[in-house]
């Protein structure tokens, strides 16, 4: 069937609240990502390597009104993780220096990984305090997603 | 973000029981849409014509939580209407005078106010006489996850 945008609501609706229950127990962190990846359904923690250094963000809701909306640009329904506040992760003591190249969502304890994001280009951190301004965190649900 | 397959796997059966819509206590209906249409994201339930003739009126469903599955072929989530007993089958009855042409059906909520999916019938079905009867087929809403990003 070809869905309405009424029902597509009704799906951005219910995965966010998905989402939210995730949040609270057992909760996600973002976190950087130090080697090479590929973003890819499959990912899992083996296949990246973890930036410790760079600390971990714990993703909460911290502003409902924005937490879904619509891009303007594509349509598209989107559920944001971290909108507004702006999300960035600092270096917590000197280390060697080296490159991040993207983000994931880990599952606290269990560090599964729930999503994963590719950095346009490499970011290099050198030292306490250098920090890198996330950009937009979380979902877009297409109109095309459903038929 | 690209999400894991993990995450997205549960989309399905999340909507398929989602008490706001298709799995409302209060059965959704199928209805039968009676001029030509488009199936659109942006159709209204007003934008349609359902049929409200004897033997020929929406019928509800199965409340509560609908069907869901994954496609072995595809990879997609799909959420499947439940066939009520005696399935989503209207008859004309004696005495019907139509023709009534069939373009397709509507599934929306119990009153048929709020339209959740259209699906066309290709070709379209004429019912001329009484007595003469048409079931629809499976009625299934599909999400293909890799779209999500």
């Amino acid at each position: 069937m070809t869905p309405t945008l009424a029902l597509l609501v009704r799906l951005q609706i219910v995965f966010r609240t998905y989402i939210m229950s995730q949040l609270t127990a057992p909760g996600w962190n973002l976190v950087l990502l130090k080697a090479a990846f590929t973003p890819s359904k499959d990912l899992v923690i083996g296949d990246v390597t973890l930036d410790p250094e760079m600390g971990a963000f714990p993703l909460a809701i911290t502003d409902s009104v924005h937490f879904t909306g619509r891009d303007p640009a594509t349509g598209d329904l989107v559920i944001w993780l971290a909108a507004g506040a702006g999300v960035e992760l600092l270096m917590s003591s000197d280390a060697t220096p080296r490159q991040e190249f993207g983000w994931a969502i880990v599952e606290t304890g269990t560090f599964a990984i729930i999503a994963s994001k590719l950095m346009p280009a490499p970011q290099q951190v050198s030292s306490t305090d250098d920090g890198i301004l996330n950009p937009e965190i979380g979902f877009h649900l297409p109109m095309n997603l459903m038929r | 973000m690209i999400p894991s397959e993990t995450l997205t796997a549960l989309i399905a059966g999340l909507l398929a029981a989602d008490a706001a819509s298709v799995a409302n206590p209060v059965a959704c209906k199928v209805g039968l849409i009676v001029a030509n249409f488009t199936p659109t994201i942006d159709l209204l339930m007003a934008d349609l014509v359902i049929s409200a003739d004897t033997g020929l009126v929406a019928i509800a469903g199965v409340p509560g939580s609908q069907l869901e599955s994954i496609d072995p072929d595809t990879g997609e989530l799909i959420v499947e209407v439940k066939t009520p007993a005696g399935g989503f089958r209207w008859e004309t009855p004696i005495g019907f005078t139509g023709p009534v042409t069939i373009f397709g059906y509507a599934l929306g909520n119990n009153a048929m106010t709020t339209l959740w999916g259209t699906q066309r019938l290709d070709p379209p079905l004429t019912l001329t006489d009484p007595n003469q009867a048409h079931t629809a087929p499976v009625l299934q809403f599909r999400i293909d996850p890799n779209k999500i990003t």
